[in-house]
């Protein structure tokens, strides 16, 4: 491989595996945007999205090239209902005590989630054989593996359907006006109950799509979510905190980093690279890169 | 609300009782031995398959008459959770010898976990089994009480630089220059230090010597890393989820590189199921497996991985393997003691050579510990996956079936 070609792939590389973070990061910095709650359970709502995908891929056609994909809907939907059950029983309740029950809540929903998921699913690894494990398309010497470049393409459309949501949509401008003011909305008429459920909804149901995406390249067990969170936190913090479409680019750019980072220094600081990034963030500009100093939806 | 509070607390309750253990009190006619394996976190499957293969071991000799010089006591499993982190290991160990009195145990696993907690061990002066693999565990440092079951990590090495060299003169493969990828931890850096000295003593050019962490997410990276290399052949040293995703990045890469595998991730079940046909023809080194020789000329081990499969849906795996012929051998040191006193039962293992009964099932059929704690007789197997089950093809002194060319 030439030095072009050489940078080309870890490019590439690294934008296909910053959609995986992104699309895990949108629901979380939705979640803090709208309802300024940091969602530590998030991980733990991708390992169950992956265990319904893989649930459901075990019901009809996981060997067919687009078969494995069918189930990205359905893990999807049942995911966001996962998440309206979740606000209604559990974060709605906890806000009456104010915000830290609420990520005390999901701090211990997160390591009770992983006991529960061994308890009931086994530490079993698990993948569901399919062709897209493996399959690349190639172009010249430049390879793009399938699920990933999948995951990557589902990636951005979403955030073009979340953006258009938020800004053209009834619920997206209700979502605006709680997370500018709560006070403000409601004595506008806007339930901010409704809204936080939707918002939790959307974002478990695509973090569900994201665990949908993956697993047909990625065994599924209870520590999973952990693999992917942690970069979406890092995502999340440096594109600035409440930024969905920052989101996004904070997921491709650690993933473009830590590509780059493993082609020219070593894999083994791909980690560090990011942390050292995180950190240089938070002093120069803890706002965000893509932020303007407030929430921006 | 409620059914799902009370369900969150059952399955809290026994995630805590597994973390904290089964403390079973302990009656005249029994004698208490522990298996304190990873049972939760990354790591579980690993413990878990320990774990069902102690269960059969010990009703094994429970079923076929307990401890004979003791008057026929049954031995009492006590199974605790040694997590995924050296302090939880450390804490786990703490709390089960201090709490009961244990005649022996089993278990780790993982070279991280059984340094950290190995001092526990000696302080109660309770020998333990182990099927970490670390070279710098069986040192005269370790205080006497921690026994190897498993080859050494070294030794790993040096059985797939071996084989490269069997495949080289059997099949004409011309392979001069290797790449090293290995987890940055004690297991994978041990096996790495044995695959690189060795290497270079067969004259192969290391073209990549790469560490990586253990919980990466894509592959292609390394992968990529191996192509500018030059490398012919790929030595890794991976778990199971980073086994996949590195032999994954390979068939996406269109990369002819072979590879021969460090074990762990590359002969667990879960690659197998996950690839399909695709596994058939890898190769990787293991510390035991089903079919070496001395398993397939014994009916009654043989008929120990057949119950296995049969109860856990699944071919017997290293782990288990391991776990199996390590509780059988602490039975055999029990029954040489004549007594469930741990420093006893220490020195009856220090002194044991079994060649028979279920710690034979640890190939070559034989095994005696050396000053240090190392199994004196054990040397690693090279497997092949050939019809979705790893066959032992090397070496000769304990293949069972010929290597197809990879």
């Amino acid at each position: 491989m030439n030095a072009i070609n050489v940078l080309a792939q870890a490019v590439v590389n690294g934008l296909l595996i910053g959609g995986v973070y992104a699309l895990v990061a949108v629901g979380l910095n939705l979640m803090f945007g709208v309802m300024k709650l940091v969602n530590f359970a998030h991980g733990e709502f991708l390992m169950m999205g992956m265990y319904v995908a893989v649930a459901l891929a075990g019901l009809a056609l996981p060997a067919t090239f687009l078969g494995i994909y069918w189930v990205a809907v359905p893990a999807m939907l049942i995911m966001a209902v996962v998440g309206a059950v979740f606000y209604l029983l559990l974060l709605d309740r906890a806000a009456k005590f104010g915000e830290s029950p609420q990520i005390l809540l999901t701090i211990g929903l997160s390591i009770g989630g992983q006991g529960l998921a061994q308890v009931l699913r086994g530490s079993d690894f698990k993948l569901v054989p399919n062709p897209i494990n493996g399959a690349a398309l190639h172009l010249g010497s430049i390879y793009f593996q399938v699920g990933p470049a999948i995951s990557f393409t589902v990636a951005i459309a979403v955030t073009i359907v979340m953006a258009w949501i938020l800004r053209s949509t009834r619920f997206g401008k209700s979502a605006r006006a709680v997370a500018e003011s709560v006070e403000t909305a409601e004595m506008l008429g806007i339930d901010a109950r409704r809204v936080y459920m939707i918002t939790t909804a959307i974002a478990i149901g695509l973090v569900g799509l994201a665990g949908a995406l993956v697993i047909p390249y990625h065994f599924t067990f209870p520590n999973v979510g952990q693999n992917f969170v942690v970069v979406a936190f890092l995502a999340i913090v440096i594109a600035g905190l409440g930024s969905v479409i920052g989101a996004v680019f904070g997921g491709l750019l650690l993933g473009v980093m830590q590509s780059l980072t493993a082609a020219y220094l070593d894999i083994d600081l791909s980690t560090a690279a990011i942390y050292v990034l995180f950190l240089a963030v938070l002093l120069l500009r803890p706002q965000g890169l893509f932020s303007r100093g407030q929430r921006t939806l | 609300m409620h059914r799902f509070l009370a369900a969150l607390a059952v399955a809290g309750a026994v995630v805590l009782t597994t973390n904290a253990g089964s403390f079973s009190a302990r009656a005249a006619d029994q004698i208490n031995i522990a298996i304190i394996v990873p049972l939760s976190g990354p790591n579980a499957s690993v413990g878990e398959q320990a774990v069902n293969a102690a269960k059969l071991a010990v009703a094994d000799v429970n079923d076929t008459g307990g401890i004979k010089s003791m008057g026929g006591a049954k031995l009492n499993l006590i199974i605790a959770d040694a997590t995924n982190d050296p302090q939880g290991a450390i804490n786990t160990s703490e709390r089960v010898l201090s709490q009961n009195t244990v005649a022996g145990a089993y278990g780790l696993a993982l070279s991280p976990l059984t340094t950290a907690a190995l001092p526990a061990f000696v302080k109660h002066h309770v020998a333990v089994i182990t099927s970490a693999i670390s070279d710098t565990l069986v040192t005269p440092n370790n205080g006497g009480y921690l026994f190897q079951i498993a080859p050494k990590g070294s030794a790993f090495g040096n059985q797939q630089v071996e084989f490269l060299k069997f495949l080289n003169a059997t099949y004409k493969m011309g392979i001069s220059k290797a790449a090293i990828l290995y987890v940055n931890n004690p297991y994978g850096i041990a096996t790495k230090n044995g695959v690189e000295q060795l290497a270079k003593n067969a004259g192969l050019e290391i073209g990549l010597d790469s560490a990586y962490p253990g919980d990466i997410t894509d592959a292609s990276p390394l992968v990529s890393k191996i192509e500018q290399s030059g490398a012919q052949v790929l030595f890794p040293v991976s778990y199971i989820t980073d086994s996949s995703l590195i032999l994954t990045a390979l068939r996406s890469a269109n990369s002819h590189v072979l590879v021969i595998g460090g074990g762990a991730g590359f002969i667990w079940p879960p690659i197998g199921k996950s690839l399909g046909d695709k596994v058939n023809g890898l190769t990787s080194v293991a510390s035991w497996n089903l079919d070496s020789k001395n398993v397939v000329a014994d009916p009654k081990l043989v008929d120990v991985t057949k119950r296995y499969a049969s109860a856990y849906g699944t071919f017997m795996p290293e782990q288990a393997g391991e776990a199996y012929a390590g509780i059988s051998v602490l039975a055999a040191a029990i029954e040489a003691a004549k007594s469930d006193d741990p420093a006893k039962v220490r020195d009856a293992l220090a002194a044991i050579d079994v060649k028979s009964g279920g710690g034979s099932l640890m190939q070559p059929g034989e095994v005696a510990f050396d000053a240090n704690g190392a199994n004196r007789y054990v040397q690693p197997v090279m497997i092949q996956w050939q019809s979705g089950i790893p066959h032992t093809v090397f070496p000769e002194s304990v293949a069972t079936s010929k290597v197809a060319k990879p």
